[in-house]
């Protein structure tokens, strides 16, 4: 049995749902692998916390105390609840009431209020994360977690390192990347492995467990840090991949696993994130301009839940304008309905699965994701926006033919709704 | 329990609110942590016990537990609603939580940290659909085996074991900071 069938095993292995047969090769395996063992650690960490997460959370919620009343009162009278699906009749079909567009528009600023409290100031950008061997998941991820600062307030007992500033580099270059770890607790800690692992991801972080193209290996060392000091370590990184090839042009993220343990008990803990994303930028230059498309599709019959029934309503979605930059491209959609009207208030239900709206985009025949939209309700319609975040779009060469959109997804609505952008 | 049992099959209503009393805790926690909102586990709560006292014919004791015949009814109302879990609803800073026991003992920053671990894993989770979800929540908090969440599910144990690895590993993925004893 390889590696990876045993590493496929593994969480059966702790459930204790394995053969006998299987869980001798198991046990053989593992004191020669110290990868499957680190997974086993891993997954079982992952198990318990997972344990205590859902005890923490359901140990505070009960039942309302009338609840079997309800559930008398309408077995006798028998009154039958309107489900979901079931009071559902063709007459209803075609109102694409106001209601229901306000409620749509409601969640997207509940949506929002979310983001502003929690202080991003723009929706999260990171596109939707593939578990191998299923369908992508349709809802939207939540915001990429930004290991190296602790919310405000909050001391952290760990050794981290700094978000650095964006690297622009030309097409070969070797790019270098100071990066600054520091001990932010008030005990000495320890970081071992020194230097710690650092992989190259490619931007944006799609599938974390296959998209690293350099890997570079931990030291063997380790590094003691006094409360409150850093230590700054040169990355040099030739632009090559694990074979050493010279990657494509794009964004790429340099993420860093930093383990340190305090020296007085030995607890350990690590942090793992992005210090900083590196453009590699397109050696025949990158188109820079802003095109005004206003291109329309009606999408009709489109299922909405309202007030517990389903009901159907169509929108009409204008891709209005695509800028192009050193940077990236934002592609800035429309979606309107005749009904339409900025909401009041966040008050609504939020059915969450409707704000991920994801899209892909066509240079010359090669399909890339442009991720999931940032939304906002305006006057006149719900805006969408792709790649108004640097990292999610990779800047459009500058020799570039066919350019074309195709939002794959809004919400539970399957496109795919497809705009051809003129580049003359 | 076996007469409590044949008497609400029968049709008294008296036994079926002695059985609602023993299960409800059980459906509506199950139901919360899938959908992630109380009111739409308020919701279901009621459709399955109404759906239960409805279809109570159909139940037969010789051909599994009762409770895995009323995870069947949770499970079909829950993919039925579809509404997503939020953090907001499910959150244990605004809750004021505390993480119950370590799996170790903790000092005041590794409590501090060890909540912000399971903010990030409430999270985690907030992402997964409701399949992935559902036999996370069947497996961690109703412990049940895999050959009753195949049952109670109606997909094969190979599908079990695949789901709840790759969800498994999604979580342990995207769990980006950890604190464990060395």
């Amino acid at each position: 049995m390889n590696c990876k069938k045993i590493s496929e095993l593994l969480t059966a292995y702790l459930d204790g749902e394995v053969t006998p047969k299987e869980r001798v090769y198991i046990e053989a395996h593992l004191p020669s692998c110290p990868q499957c063992r680190t997974e086993l650690e891993a997954l079982s960490a992952t198990r318990e916390n997972l344990h205590g997460v859902f005890k923490a959370v359901t140990d505070e919620v009960n039942p309302s105390p009338g609840a079997w009343e309800k559930i008398r009162n309408q077995l006798e009278t028998g009154g039958k609840r309107s489900g979901f699906w079931s009071s559902f009749t063709l007459g209803r079909v075609v109102t694409a009431s106001v209601a229901i567009v306000i409620l749509v528009i409601a969640v997207i600023i509940w949506h929002f209020g979310d983001f502003f409290q929690m202080g991003s100031p723009p929706p999260a950008t990171e596109p939707g994360i593939t578990i191998p061997g299923t369908t992508p998941l349709t809802t939207p991820p939540p915001e990429t977690p930004v290991p190296t600062t602790p919310p405000p307030g909050t001391p952290s007992s760990i050794a981290t390192f700094e978000r650095l500033p964006d690297v622009i580099s030309t097409y070969g270059e070797t790019v270098a990347v100071e990066l600054v770890f520091t001990n932010e607790s008030s005990d000495l800690r320890i970081i071992s492995p020194y230097p710690p692992e650092i992989k190259i991801v490619k931007l944006p972080n799609l599938n974390p467990s296959d998209s690293a193209v350099r890997n570079f290996p931990e030291g063997s060392e380790e590094l003691e840090l006094q409360p409150g000091d850093s230590v700054t370590y040169s990355l040099n990184w030739d632009q090559k991949d694990d074979s050493g090839e010279q990657v494509d042009p794009g964004w790429y993220g340099v993420e860093v696993t930093l383990a340190s343990r305090k020296a007085s008990d030995a607890t350990s803990g690590h942090v793992r994130g992005l210090a900083t994303r590196v453009l590699v930028l397109p050696p025949q230059g990158v188109m820079e301009k802003t095109i005004e498309v206003n291109q329309s599709v009606t999408a009709t019959g489109l299922p909405f839940t309202w007030s517990r029934e389903e009901q159907f309503i169509e929108v009409t979605i204008t891709l209005k304008r695509v800028e192009m930059t050193a940077n990236g491209v934002e592609f800035t959609v429309l979606v309107t309905s005749p009904a339409y009207t900025l909401p009041q208030g966040p008050e609504l239900a939020p059915p969450q699965w409707m704000l991920a709206a994801y899209a892909q985009y066509t240079i010359d025949g090669a399909t890339k994701d442009a991720g999931v939209a940032g939304m906002r309700p305006l006057e006149n319609g719900l805006q969408l926006q792709w790649g108004y975040e640097p990292g999610n779009i990779d800047p459009i060469p500058s020799d570039t033919e066919e350019l074309t959109f195709t939002i794959t997804s809004l919400g539970d609505w399957e496109g795919p709704w497809e705009f051809r952008i003129p580049l003359e | 329990m076996t007469g409590q049992m044949e008497n609400w099959q029968s049709g008294d209503m008296n036994a079926f609110e002695m059985l609602f009393h023993q299960y409800e805790k059980l459906v509506f926690r199950t139901a919360y942590l899938i959908m992630g909102r109380r009111e739409t586990a308020e919701d279901i709560l009621q459709e399955v016990f109404t759906s239960a006292w409805r279809s109570r014919q159909t139940y037969d004791p010789n051909k599994g537990k009762l409770t895995t015949w009323l995870h069947r009814i949770t499970l079909n109302e829950c993919s039925r609603k579809k509404y997503r879990k939020t953090s907001t609803t499910i959150s244990l800073e605004e809750k004021g939580i505390d993480p119950p026991e370590m799996r170790y003992q903790s000092q005041p920053e590794e409590i501090l940290i060890n909540k912000l671990e399971y903010e990030r894993l409430l999270r985690a989770l907030d992402a997964l659909d409701i399949k992935h979800r559902s036999v996370l929540v069947l497996r961690y908090f109703n412990d049940l085996s895999y050959q009753e969440i195949a049952e109670t599910l109606e997909i094969s144990l190979g599908t079990v074991k695949s789901r709840l690895h790759q969800s498994l590993r999604y979580l342990k993925e995207r769990m980006n900071t950890g604190e464990t004893t060395a």
